[in-house]
């Protein structure tokens, strides 16, 4: 196998060497540009070069492999070596996998080194940044064996060679959409496997279909049924997608400085109407176009309080929470970030892109100076931990002044208590708006701007649905009222919950509680594009989302509701089922046109059954389909690959002698 | 004649519909050298490829050396040389490189001979492939192919491309291998000095159909040519069972005839000749015409008179 290696190594290096280049370029101009920024490894200009260029280039460097001794002559030379073509496969796929981790790793690696050097990324570096450019680079191999793939199989390229390429993009999506590490790393596993028994199953058998072992054909049916439905869906979208009215209404409700709450609709981005809950436009605001700087000065103002537990961000990879940006405006020349292993923000010069200092409970020490202190607890929530200067930590709330390098507590909990969440109100015009909201515990504190304490209470609500709490002022009565509505997640339905306003006097009493309901969508039935999936995959595809939608309690009731308009739900099921029923009936004809074993017929017509169109293509593009002649013996058209025609069992005519024949 | 090395029975190959090959039984017997003929197209390189396993049959199979073609083991390769068609080799690769490659999969290499048949081509061990001429590439294809000392040779168009000189040179290499090792030889060819001057026994493929498979001198013996003269026009022919082809020449009819016998001489009396005389025929003429299409034709002069 080492001499295969060497031939294939030596074959291909020039192509991973033009790679290469081409990577290190990409990577340059990346790091170029994201540096300035304090962005390395995990900007999304540097993960372009590794999520599209690597892939490429896997792909090319399985292509041409593949292609290079796929000349007649030139395949019949290599197979023919006494060598199993198992052992040649992995002699090429060590060889190629080697060129492709080498033209993606020298350059990363070149560049996750110069990053980490001081003085040429204007913020902290950590190891972890190069993450999700690794499993980019991963998932390269997946597009290794695809590329195998559509150069070996037999099939037209028109056709179905392709296909392949699509499932390994589908599992791209997937690697960038997973946020977890692991599963990330398991979608790879799997796709890489899959892939690899076609591509070895092609390779070894010439790219022909028939005499493949079971594996191999269930892996190549599973990877092309995955490009099938992934072309079929995004058709079926587009499809339905034209059919559909673009129009795009939204509303929601707000809260006026009196306490009611109005309801705004827009259409396509634009306000057009304000009316209270009952339906009455509100007397100022009855004719459009609405002015919204009026609207801006009777609404309250209010403070925005997310309570994200802080796991919710952490463990996403691909956003490496090592530091986290807290820069703003006022400060361009510094660029701020907490990080979590130092626990105090960091400040570096956009400029020398050096650390100049930090800031600690205690206040700020310059780069050279050793801190002594550090922020304990954890970041509140990722989103909103600095607004204005404001920074909230679990174990309190401190406001920054960056420009004057000055730390203030503003607020210390009670021993065993978190800050959840803390955000100033957003109106800056009145010295009142001037307050902070703070949530510690269950319990909500307002400062005055001078953050001095002016008011806690302890409102009563399911802090584990309800973590979305807006604290608005009032006018009538003076005081306060909380909003607070569900945070989405996955075991709670968000659109059918109500939302809940309770008022509060300034003194913190409670006055008085308002349920809100949702809004609940209108819904027609199923959309056009909808039906058309359907279409694409029925029941198979609609059993598979019913049984995924039945895990979440808003999976059950949006699927209820959509079976709530029985004439929809009948033509869907209607249409589902001719669907189902015609490709059931075009897969079970093939399959005898074909003569298949009773076996393979049932399968094939059990997959155009619970996959629709989908199965038919898949049959149609697996199968391979010998020529038919006319049976000297019954005058039906046969098959020219078996000894005996199917149907009247009598054997092949040999071919007509023309009384030229010699033999002895 | 000794056990068969490579035995194939109703071998049949389709391509989108078309027969590449039919229904092809034949055998090849130990130690001889085999010559596979046909025209362009005629289903030969198919047949190789079937043979060795590089392709599926359609239906039929086949053995070499007692296996099934489509399973050899690694072990059974390492007997049986092949040279694909068109010589291919690594041309970024050195002679000597070339050797170390196709060395290292083998247990058996005679470095001596491979050197010998360089040496034979004037081929120098650090010449690149892709510098080397088409007579000197196929020779190097050849040391490779011969210094695994092989049981079996298959050879796809060897010859083909080759000056007259190198195909000298590559059919003396040939024959001094079948000599010295008693190995058995498959090659197709279309140049059939090549095949008179080395095969002891010959299948012809037309059209994908196997139509002879024979020993050379069985295959010279059927085929004969029958000359015709006549006093005035040459009348149309009726029925002759084994014409292969009949040319017009003014009041002569040249007919090519296969497999005849007493019927065809009843037949060509019929015509009312005043003359019919056999002539002696070359093997090199008697392929051609057994290859080349059935039918009447008149000669190419009788064209040119008629227009002048």
């Amino acid at each position: 196998m080492r001499a295969i290696i060497w031939k294939e190594l030596r074959e291909n290096v020039l192509w991973a060497l033009i790679g290469m280049v081409v990577v290190s370029l990409a990577m340059v101009y990346a790091l170029e540009l994201e540096s300035k920024q304090g962005q390395s490894l995990a900007s999304n200009r540097f993960l372009m070069a590794t999520m599209f260029l690597g892939p490429v280039l896997a792909a090319a460097i399985g292509f041409l492999q593949i292609t290079f001794d796929a000349r007649q002559g030139y395949w019949a030379l290599l197979v023919h070596r006494p060598i199993s073509r198992s052992r040649l496969f992995m002699g090429k796929v060590l060889a190629g996998l080697a060129l492709y981790f080498a033209a993606m790793l020298l350059p990363f690696t070149a560049s996750a080194i110069w990053s980490a050097m001081p003085g040429h990324i204007a913020g902290p570096f950590r190891w972890e940044v190069a993450l999700p450019g690794l499993v980019d680079i991963l998932t390269g191999v997946v597009y290794y064996f695809a590329g195998m793939i559509v150069a070996r199989r037999a099939a037209r390229w028109y056709g179905s060679r392709g296909l392949v390429l699509v499932t390994a993009i589908g599992c791209s999506g997937l690697v960038v959409g997973i946020p977890l590490l692991i599963g990330a790393l398991i979608a790879i596993a799997l796709a890489g496997a899959l892939l690899f028994l076609a591509a070895r199953g092609a390779f070894i058998h010439n790219g022909e279909y028939t005499p493949q072992p079971a594996p191999a054909k269930a892996s190549l049916g599973l990877v092309q049924l995955v490009g099938i439905m992934l072309v079929g869906g995004m058709l079926a979208a587009f499809a339905g997608s034209l059919a559909v009215t673009r129009d795009f209404r939204y509303k929601n409700y707000a809260v006026l400085r009196d306490g009611r709450v109005v309801v705004q609709q827009q259409l396509n981005g634009n306000l057009v109407s304000i009316h209270d809950r009952d339906g009455t436009p509100l007397p100022q605001f009855d004719k459009p176009p609405i002015d919204t700087d009026e609207l801006e000065k009777i609404k309250a103002p209010f403070a925005w309080l997310l309570l994200a537990p802080p796991e919710q961000f952490t463990g996403q990879y691909r956003r490496p929470a090592t530091a986290m940006s807290l820069h703003t405006y006022r400060d361009r020349a510094v660029y701020w970030y907490f990080t979590s292993d130092t626990g105090r923000v960091e400040g570096y010069d956009t400029v020398s892109r050096r650390l100049i200092g930090s800031f600690g409970p205690s206040g700020f020490v310059t780069a050279d100076q050793q801190p002594t202190d550090r922020f304990e607890g954890e970041l509140a929530n990722r989103w909103g931990s600095v607004i204005d200067g404001l920074f909230t930590m679990t174990s309190g709330v401190y406001r920054i002044d960056s420009l004057h390098r000055t730390v203030k507590p503003v607020f210390l909990p009670k021993p065993g208590e978190d800050v959840l969440a803390a955000a100033p109100f957003n109106s800056s015009q009145e010295r009142r708006s001037k307050r902070t909201a703070i949530v510690s515990g269950e319990t909500i504190h307002v400062l005055d701007h001078e953050d001095k304490p002016l008011m806690t209470f302890t409102p009563e609500y399911d802090a584990q649905i309800y973590s979305r709490l807006y604290l608005y002022l009032l006018d009538e009565p003076n005081g306060f009222g909380l909003w607070y509505e569900p945070l989405w997640r996955r075991d709670i339905n968000v659109f059918t919950l109500p939302r809940y306003l309770v008022t509060y006097g300034s003194d913190g009493q409670r006055l008085a509680a308002e349920e809100i309901p949702a809004f609940v969508r209108d819904y027609r039935g199923p959309s056009i594009a909808e039906g058309m999936l359907g279409l694409v995959f029925p029941p198979g595809a609609a059993v598979v989302a019913a049984s995924i939608s039945t895990f979440t309690v808003q999976g059950r009731a949006e699927f209820s509701r959509m079976y709530e308009n029985r004439a929809s739900t009948a033509s869907l099921v209607v249409s589902f089922l001719l669907s189902a029923v015609i490709s059931l009936v075009i897969n079970l004809r093939l399959a005898r046109r074909n003569a298949m074993a009773r076996s393979r017929r049932i399968m094939w017509a059990t997959l155009g059954l619970l996959l629709g169109p989908s199965g038919v293509l898949l049959m149609l593009c697996m199968q391979t389909w010998p020529a038919r002649l006319c049976c000297d013996g019954c005058g039906v058209a046969r098959l020219v690959s078996r000894l005996n025609c199917e149907h009247c069992g009598a054997a092949c005519a040999p071919p007509a002698p023309n009384g030229t024949e010699i033999f002895d | 004649m000794t056990d068969a090395v490579i035995q194939t029975d109703k071998l049949t190959k389709y391509y989108r519909g078309q027969p590449a090959v039919e229904d092809l039984s034949m055998s090849v017997p130990q130690g001889s050298v085999f010559g596979f003929l046909g025209r362009n197209g005629s289903g030969k390189t198919t047949t190789i490829r079937l043979l060795l396993g590089l392709t599926a049959p359609t239906r039929g199979g086949s053995t070499l050396l007692g296996h099934d073609s489509q399973h050899l083991p690694p072990q059974l390769r390492a007997q049986i040389g092949y040279m694909p068609e068109g010589h291919p080799a690594y041309g970024w690769m050195k002679a000597r490189e070339a050797e170390r490659f196709h060395k290292s999969f083998y247990t058996h290499w005679n470095g001596d001979l491979f050197h010998a048949v360089l040496e034979h081509f004037r081929i120098t061990p650090n010449t690149k492939a892709k510098h080397l001429s088409r007579g000197m590439r196929a020779g190097l294809c050849l040391a490779l192919t011969l210094a695994t000392e092989p049981k079996l040779l298959i050879l796809d168009d060897p010859a083909l491309g080759l000056d007259p000189v190198a195909r000298h040179s590559f059919l003396e290499s040939m024959v001094y291998v079948t000599r010295e090792h008693n190995c058995t030889i498959l090659f197709s060819s279309h140049l059939l000095s090549d095949v008179e001057r080395v095969a002891d026994r010959i299948a012809v493929l037309d059209h994908s159909v196997l139509r002879a498979c024979c020993s050379v001198e069985t295959f010279r013996q059927q085929v004969r040519q029958v000359v015709m003269r006549f006093d005035g026009e040459p009348p149309a022919l009726p029925a002759v069972p084994g014409l292969l082809t009949s040319l017009r020449m003014g009041n002569e009819l040249r007919l090519t005839l296969v497999n005849a016998n007493g019927e065809v001489d009843q037949a060509m009396k019929q015509v009312g000749a005043a003359s019919v005389e056999t002539v002696p025929i070359g093997l090199e003429e008697a392929f051609l015409a057994y290859l080349d299409d059935r039918g009447e034709r008149t000669s190419f002069f009788d064209h040119v008179g008629a227009k002048s």
